[in-house]
């Protein structure tokens, strides 16, 4: 097989894909080792979504069954493992919160913070790493209407039906607004 | 109905499912995609690739201690899933949700119906894989339909256990698997009533597999005349086995 070699700043990423081929190969001290590696990040994003800790951690327990029940469906040549890992726990907590019927409408400070996040100064994305940088910079070049409705959908589960309600327009005006965005997204990203 | 999308569109729904935008027949269509469509699969990991870098702004947390004991409790009895492909199905969240809160009631009645078999192998003897009866539970999002599939090896049948099926006049609903990967093969037709068993071309059975997924369509009278779903998938599920 050729090795390709790697930089340090790959090195844990190297490890981290090693370690999830052992978790698929039925090894539960490499799930061990995954969860070293990964819980407080996971957790972060469950806790964030779910905004309940209880919650948080009951997604996380799912997470990680998960993890042990789907390694082998991680393929290293398509998805850094932290991507899998983050999107799978993104997934579950959204999940979560839609089964519990979400009881809390989301609340203005939140709301403005979708807003506000979409437009971060240019120092915010020299600190950020490079491809948080990059959807930083794509996010902030979307109208702000735009913006909020995808990271509303993203960080808080919001259908398009609810998405509209919540900003009082029809349906279709902002299928629109997510739809150009997300092209628009995608095209930035591309650059 | 399910006409299939350009290749714009087709990447906008993939965009759409993995933000979770969708709702009602939008997303039970793509799921359905998701589980049959291989490129399909690809541009819903394309796009969670494309957003998942916004999570990186989240702080991390260390969780509780203690929940790595329990979650070491959790996977102690729990076998590895098979590998084949299930990246796709594995999108169905709600199914699996579904899934994990019907399974033990449905998992005791489904064993007794099918394959008693299955627990009464001699107890010295430890198959490699669980007992042979693969069992689903399809439902939809509102839950306006539902029922459950158990498919016995031995006998290459399957027994459909009809829950709620909303019946519509003029229509038929058509029972279909999709292997990962593969194209919905029919099933048969499923009315409202009693539980029946259909029997499985032999062509058919090697899709009865962990993951794969099985749907119900409406389609005309008779069945699809094409041989692939036409109408709207009106509840999905995933095969697991029991």
């Amino acid at each position: 097989m050729n090795r390709v070699p790697t930089s340090r700043a790959d090195e844990p990423r190297q490890e981290l894909v090693r370690a999830l081929a052992r978790v698929a190969a039925g090894d539960k001290e490499a799930l061990g080792d995954v969860y070293r590696r990964t819980s407080a990040k996971l957790f972060g994003i469950c806790l964030r979504i779910l905004r309940d800790r209880g919650e948080a951690e009951e997604a996380l327990q799912e997470v990680y069954i998960s993890v042990w029940r789907r390694a082998a469906s991680f393929d290293p040549g398509r998805a850094s493992p932290v991507t899998w890992l983050a999107t799978l726990a993104r997934n579950r907590a959204i999940d979560r919160l839609r089964a519990a019927g979400r009881p809390r409408d989301t609340d203005p400070i939140e709301a403005a913070r979708n807003l506000a996040d979409s437009s971060d100064d240019a120092l915010t994305i020299l600190e950020a790493g490079e491809e948080r940088a990059r959807i930083m910079t794509c996010i902030s070049e979307l109208e702000a209407r735009e913006a909020g409705a995808i990271r509303s959908a993203f960080f808080d589960g919001y259908t398009y039906a609810e998405l509209a309600v919540r900003a009082d327009v029809p349906l279709a005006t902002m299928k629109s607004w997510v739809r150009r965005g997300l092209l628009r997204l995608r095209e930035c990203l591309e650059r | 109905m399910s006409t299939v999308p350009p290749p714009e569109e087709r990447d906008l729904l993939a965009a759409e499912y993995a933000l979770g935008l969708l709702d009602g027949d939008a997303l039970r269509e793509a799921r359905v995609l998701a589980g049959s469509d291989r490129d399909f699969a690809r541009a819903v990991a394309g796009w969670e690739a494309r957003l998942a870098p916004m999570l990186d702004e989240i702080e991390e947390v260390e969780p509780d201690p203690g929940l790595w004991g329990t979650i070491q409790r959790a996977v102690a009895g729990a076998p590895v899933a098979s590998n084949d492909n299930a990246v796709q199905i594995d999108r169905s969240r709600r199914r699996w949700r579904a899934f994990a809160a019907g399974m033990t009631a449905l998992a005791a009645s489904l064993a007794l119906l099918v394959g008693v078999q299955a627990t009464r192998a001699p107890p010295a003897f430890v198959p490699e894989q669980p007992a042979g009866v693969l069992v689903a539970t399809l439902s939809s999002e509102q839950a306006e339909t539902s029922l459950a599939v158990a498919y016995d090896r031995r006998e290459q049948s399957l027994l459909v256990t009809p829950g709620r099926l909303a019946g519509a006049a003029g229509h038929d609903h058509q029972l279909w698997i999709i292997p990962a990967g593969g194209t919905p093969v029919s099933l048969g037709l499923v009315r409202a009533g009693a539980p029946v068993r259909l029997s499985v071309p032999a062509a058919v059975a090697p899709h009865f597999r962990s993951r794969s997924a099985v749907a119900l369509s409406v389609e005309p009278t008779g069945g699809s005349p094409t041989g692939q779903p036409t109408g709207p998938v009106v509840a999905s599920g995933e095969l697991v086995i029991l």
